[in-house]
Parts: structure tokens; sequence; C-alpha cells
């Protein structure tokens, strides 16, 4: 319900300093008021990758699975927790690269079933 | 003595024009070999396409020098002569110049925003300060990952055999990133003036709203998929079903606290009420009283 209730969302101003950021060039949305709620699922999500990821290369069954898992889990954290307005790229790109690391343990696990 | 070039079947050879005049008036019709390159050649001589190379050669230099120049970086504010009397000028010789077109000769990027205030007080909207930067590397970027995320969900139409919740979970959340990072994409590249086109503001408003609602409802519900993973993988805990399926229930949960809507057509995301004056892009009849910008 948090992001219902919420204002909404509206167009990015970049007001504040650096003001040499790439980010400026670009024209987004984002919400009116940020809330940590939003980013709980994703911090969830990554570390749950990472944990599951080294647990998996303990049990030893599917190391490749669990290497890319660990991969996944860690490019998430990595991405977005980099600072201020590198972070604008550096998290979708974070994104993009546990998307991989899902991808390349989906072809072991899902073609295996 | 005039020589021009003339394409044969072989080839391309050099033939001599014994007469230029006799061609006046006249253009000789272009030609084209299926190996060779493109040759105009006008009765006077004074359009010469050579080849396609040169073409390309030439569109290079000037996308070059466009650039060098900083033709694809729009100018969005620049001071004016108010800004030569504020006080922070006096750190700044270079603002002595007549024309001072970039405001990065006076904001520094490790300046506060305390320290920048004195100057931002001489700009309407810092938020128009240009960065001094190609306008079109950040939403480059961007496209990049759109088309990397195409990639995967590309391979992931193979990869999955044996399709389950997790899968399921997977492929919609890279269809949701690929969605979020093509309208960021879109947005820097066709959206630029959405500060005066109310139009295009409620446009990309309205395709910026699923990349909230997708994060919101996707990305919990990869959980699902880490889950399955663990479990293939030999996960201890993740054996039980009693643990899938209450990870399946958390992952949902999470998605309610996170986000959830009855119908998103008959809800307005705005205004967080349900309505019988719904429109399919979330519109209510609040929406049509509330004061935006340009009403």
């Amino acid at each position: 319900m948090k992001f219902a209730k919420s204002p909404g969302i509206e167009q990015t101003i970049w007001d504040k300093p650096p003001f040499g950021a790439l980010e400026r060039d670009l024209v987004k949305f984002g919400y009116v008021e940020p809330d940590f709620a939003y980013v709980i699922p994703a911090i969830i999500l990554a570390l749950s990758n990472l944990l599951v990821g080294i647990a998996a290369l303990k049990a030893g069954a599917e190391p490749e699975v669990a290497k890319w898992m660990i991969f996944a889990g860690l490019s998430a954290l990595i991405g977005n927790a980099l600072p201020g307005n590198i972070n604008t790229f550096s998290g979708n790109l974070g994104e993009a690269g546990m998307q991989f690391g899902l991808l390349e343990a989906a072809r072991i696990v899902y073609s295996g079933m | 003595m005039r020589w021009r070039r003339h394409i044969t079947r072989k080839g391309v050879k050099r033939q001599r024009n014994q007469d230029p005049r006799s061609t006046q008036g006249a253009a000789v019709q272009p030609r084209c070999s299926r190996w060779g390159p493109l040759i105009i050649i006008h009765n006077n001589n004074m359009i010469t396409l050579k080849n396609t190379a040169t073409t390309l050669t030439t569109l290079a230099l000037l996308v070059s020098s466009a650039a060098t120049v900083g033709a694809f970086t729009t100018p969005r504010t620049s001071f004016g002569p108010s800004i030569i009397s504020a006080p922070v000028l006096q750190l700044q010789p270079i603002a002595q110049r007549t024309c001072v077109s970039t405001p990065l000769q006076l904001l520094k990027n490790d300046m506060t925003t305390a320290e920048a205030k004195p100057l931002l007080k001489a700009v309407e909207n810092p938020a128009d300060i240009n960065n001094g930067k190609n306008d079109l590397i950040a939403p480059t970027i961007y496209a990049l990952y759109t088309a990397a995320l195409i990639y995967i969900i590309y391979q992931l139409r193979d990869a999955i055999v044996a399709p389950t919740l997790g899968s399921f979970a997977l492929s919609f959340v890279t269809g949701a990133l690929i969605w979020d990072n093509l309208i960021i994409s879109i947005g820097s590249f066709f959206f630029k003036d959405i500060d005066t086109n109310p139009k295009k503001y409620q446009i990309l408003k309205w395709l910026s709203y699923p990349r909230f609602t997708f994060h919101a409802v996707g990305v919990p519900l990869q959980c699902i998929t880490v889950a399955e993973m663990g479990k293939f993988a030999g996960v201890g805990f993740l054996q039980s079903d009693i643990v899938q399926i209450g990870i399946m229930v958390a992952a949902v949960a999470l998605v309610r606290y996170n986000f959830f809507t009855i119908d998103p057509i008959l809800f307005c995301f705005k205004h967080a009420q349900l309505t019988k004056h719904a429109s399919p892009l979330g519109h209510c009849r609040s929406c049509e009283v509330r004061q935006e910008p340009w009403n």
C-alpha cells in the first residue's frame, strides 16, 4: 500500500550539486517522497541471492549455479551501494548484472528440472 | 586536359574528357556498380561525390567536429550580466569575460549546496544549469542497458524449458527492467522539452508509472526464483516444501506492503482512491481539478 498511498511521482529535478553530474542530462520521473520502504525488497532480493548462493556453494551440489547466484547478489549490492550521482547509472547496471547472473543460473536450473 | 572517373562493368577507369563544353546543360546520370562506389558527375563538375567512403568520412568529420564544439550540448541557461555583481565571482576571474556560456565555469563539482547558493540566486532555475557534457551520453548508457536486458530476456526464452513460478518472476522482472531503462532512455532523448510542453509531460508521466508499479510488484516475486534455485543447488533449508510455500507467501506479502491495487484501471495512483471515473491511464475526477503547473 506504500506506493499507492504515496503522493505519486514527479519529474526529477536536478537542483543540487554536483552540477557537472552526467545524470543531469536525464529526463525522468521519480518518487515525490522517496521512502526507504521502496528499496527494502531490492535489498532483500540482493542479499538473499548472495546468502543462498554462498549456502549453495557450501552444499556443493551445483557450484556453477551457486557461483552465478553470488555474482548476481554482489552485482546488485555493489551497483546500488555506490554513492551519489554514480548510483543513477551503477544501480541499473547492477540490476542488469543481477539478471545476467540469474540467467546463467537459470540455464542450468530450469533446463534440468 | 580534364579527367573524370567513369564506371564500367569491369571496374573504375579514368577516361579523357575531350570537350567539357559539349555536355553543358545536361547532367550525366548517376551510375552505380554493384561492387564499386556511387559516382555522380554534374556537367559543370560542381557536385562530385566520388564514393560512399568519402561521404561517410565527411559525415564522420562533421559529427566529430560538431561534438567537439558542443553542438549536441544544449545550453539551457547562461549567466546574464547580473552575475558579474555576485561576490562569489571574485573567486573565479574567468567570469569577468563578456560571454560566460557555461555555468560550470563558476560552479564546481565539489561545491556544497551552501557554497553554491549565492551563485544559484543568479539563476532562475538551478535545475536548468547545464552540466557541460554531451546530452547524448546519459541516455545512450540507458539504451545500452536496455539492449543488454533485451538480450537477457531473449536468452531466457531459450533457457527456460520447465516453466515455474520462479522462472516467470525472473522473466517478469527482466521485462520490467527493460521498460524501466527504455523509458529513461527515450525520455532523455525525446522529452527534453517537457518543462514547456504539458502534453509531453503527461505522456512521459503515464509511461513512467509502470516503471514503479513493475518494480514494486516484480522485485519481491523474484525471491521465489532465488528459493527455487537454492533448492535445485541443494541448500538444506530450502528443500522443504513448507519453506518454499512460506517464501511465496512472504513475497506476496512484500508486494502487498510495497504496492497493492485491486484494479489499476479503476484506481487513481495520484490520489489513492478507487473511482468510477478513472481512465485507463489512472486518472480520476480529482485529477481534473488538481493543480498542475499548466492549470
